[in-house]
């Protein structure tokens, strides 16, 4: 077992000044809390290292945040020359409009950009922006979608009250038939349907979008004049390095971007139709560090090497490289594990593990051999990860297996 | 079902009820088993010969100290009287304040069944549980089996188990009996409990956490330790 002692003593400190001592999807109960560090104290390439000294062979990618690595070279040489000039101005900088250009000329449907902070800031925005744009009130979401911590869509359980969400209707994934009476059932009455590229809930195997599934949503939204938003905040750049939409063959009205967009840098932006452009403008958008200069520069710099060096490519080719060889190696072991969704960012999960027991063993016999791996949430393939990296991972992984074998009588 | 204005009074009943049958003193003859009735009433005992209103139930909860109705008592003064002497004592367990590890297992399971009536008829918590089922298994690190099971396995509602009879979805392992006094207070918060060993829960972590929601709801409303 790794040393844990100051991730505890820290722990016991920030209790006493921080609710819950962490919180949100870092929180104890949220992970293995026996088993993960508490606190980090510094991150390079594929691994990261915690407060105790352990080093981590990383499969999360600080939950996407990181698409080519921790601390990457480039990024970090761009992000040194940009703070040379300051952070935040009484006035955006120019790379505000260099990436907003950059964006609008990489996705194919986006004739316009802004930019915030997180995921959240952006998709509440967005249905906002449906709203003014449509003048109706309703949001249809899939159950089970997360697109942030605001009241309307949160997945906790505190601080709500009913009228956060009486506007907002939840259908099942891949239900084309419920969106379908949905918006003819409340027709005229529904401002947007708001979506991730494939669905990804916390503590259950993500689901493919069926064949056609994304052409007859962009179908129906057309035929009811509603504004389809793509929340591609978790997927952007690991599906498609022009947006997700364009792996499925549809076009959304907005998209939202954030996580891999910055490499670690707090960055979200989102792109529309040009339809959308006055309504956009209408819609007040703004925060006190939101012009950072130092993200946009940061997220400049990531968008440019996911292109040359086609990152989104490799991340599918790489995860799909170790989602197959993991597999096999569960079965060597005499369990069927299946990896879900797309490869660049699988969920891991058992057959007959309801109630995940068996993950949580798993990753917590791979957190004894210095592995990352998330039982409850989908892990991330960064660029940063090679054949050896991939292969030490493998190697541990068995170790692991091995392990939760000899004790599979207790799972 | 039991109307919200009645859930607090309906789980007051069925703690003294489930606190009877852990020490001991539940029986057929002269048995604490709750039954709602009309006029915000309920009965101790399907033979009607010990009934109080909500509010002094809530009273009772509350300073101790309660009337029931006095026609049943006139009616059946035998089985009343032994009814009153069962109240006395369950009584009697709430006021201890250094209670014994058995002691604090029975109490940590009142808190669980109030935490079920809450789960099964209070709006806010039904809304929270929604359609969620599981078994949940509280154990004694040094103990081989569950003190307490809660569960909900089938349209009977969340209901605490005492023994284990069903498979677990969710396994809750406290350190030691102390980690349950300081959860039974209040006293410890669950996500810093897990952070530093005091407790471990695997399984079915969404379930557990609408469950430990409800649970500090339904303590909120009715603390286990009070003045």
């Amino acid at each position: 077992m790794n040393s844990r002692d100051k991730s505890v003593q820290l722990f016991e400190r920030a209790s006493k000044v921080i609710p819950g001592g962490t919180y949100g999807h870092l929180s104890p109960a949220s992970g293995l809390p026996r088993h993960f560090a508490h606190f980090c104290k510094s991150g390079s390439g594929v691994t990261f290292e915690d407060v105790d000294g352990v080093e981590w062979l990383d499969f999360m990618c600080a939950y996407g945040a990181v698409l080519h690595g921790y601390n990457h070279e480039r990024i970090e040489n761009a992000v040194g020359e940009q703070r040379r000039y300051g952070t935040v101005f009484n006035h955006p900088h120019e790379v505000t409009v260099r990436l907003a250009e950059k964006l609008t000329s990489l996705i194919d449907f986006a004739s316009w950009t802004v930019f915030a902070k997180n995921g959240s800031d952006l998709t509440t925005w967005a249905i906002r922006v449906a709203r003014e744009y449509t003048n109706r009130s309703l949001v249809l979401k899939v159950k089970g979608a997360y697109h942030g911590v605001d009241a309307w869509c949160d997945p906790g359980i505190g601080g709500r009250v009913n009228s956060d969400r009486a506007d907002i209707i939840e259908f099942e994934w891949n239900d084309l038939n419920s969106l379908q009476d949905l918006l003819a059932g409340k027709r005229d009455k529904v401002a947007a349907v708001i979506m991730t590229p494939y669905h990804h809930p916390s503590f259950a195997p993500s689901v493919m979008p069926d064949d056609d599934y994304w052409v007859n949503v962009q179908k129906m939204c057309n035929e009811y004049g509603v504004i389809l938003v793509l929340d591609d905040v978790r997927a952007g750049w690991r599906i498609n390095g022009n947006g997700s939409h364009c792996a499925f063959g549809f076009e959304p009205d907005l998209s939202v971007y954030s996580k891999a967009l910055g490499n670690g840098y707090a960055i979200s932006a989102c792109v529309g139709r040009q339809e959308l452009k006055n309504a956009a403008s209408d819609v007040f958008l703004t925060g006190s560090c939101w012009n950072d200069s130092i993200a946009m520069r940061a997220a400049l710099e990531s968008i440019t090497i996911a292109e040359e060096e086609k990152v989104t490519q490799n991340v599918q080719n790489k995860g799909k490289y170790f989602c197959q060889k993991l597999e096999s190696l569960a079965t060597d072991f005499g369990y069927k594990l299946k990896m879900t969704g797309p490869y660049s960012m699988p969920y891991p999960c058992f057959e007959a593990d309801k109630n995940l027991f068996l993950i949580q063993k798993f990753c917590e016999f791979a957190t004894m051999h210095g592995l990352f791996f998330h039982p409850y949430h989908n892990w991330f393939i960064s660029n940063a990860h090679s054949e050896s990296t991939l292969n030490l991972a493998l190697s541990k992984s068995r170790m692991a297996f091995e392990a939760m074998s000899e004790q599979v009588g207790e799972v | 079902m039991v109307p919200e204005s009645r859930v607090k009074a309906w789980a007051i009943a069925r703690s003294i009820y489930r606190t009877a049958c852990l020490l001991g003193l539940e029986e057929k003859e002269i048995s604490l088993k709750p039954m709602i009735l009309d006029q915000e009433t309920i009965s101790f005992g399907a033979d009607l010969s010990i009934i109080f209103t909500d509010q002094e139930l809530i009273k009772l909860y509350h300073k101790k100290i309660a009337i029931p109705k006095l026609v049943p008592v006139l009616q059946k003064p035998r089985k009343s009287l032994l009814k009153l002497l069962k109240l006395r004592k369950v009584g009697q367990f709430f006021k201890c304040k250094s209670l014994e590890p058995n002691g604090l297992r029975f109490l940590f399971a009142v808190g669980i069944e109030t935490t079920a009536i809450y789960m099964n008829f209070h709006p806010k918590c039904s809304s929270v549980i929604g359609g969620g089922y599981g078994v949940i298994e509280f154990i004694l690190s040094h103990d081989k089996n569950p003190f307490a099971v809660l569960q909900k396995s089938d349209d009977s509602g969340w209901q605490l188990k005492t023994k284990q009879t069903m498979k677990p979805s969710v396994k809750v392992i406290f350190k030691d009996i102390e980690v349950v006094k300081l959860l039974c207070m209040g006293n410890l918060d669950h996500n810093e409990g897990l952070a530093l060993g005091e407790l471990v829960i695997s399984g079915n972590i969404p379930i557990m956490d609408k469950v430990s929601y409800c649970s500090k709801i339904a303590l909120s409303e009715l603390p286990m330790f009070t003045s």
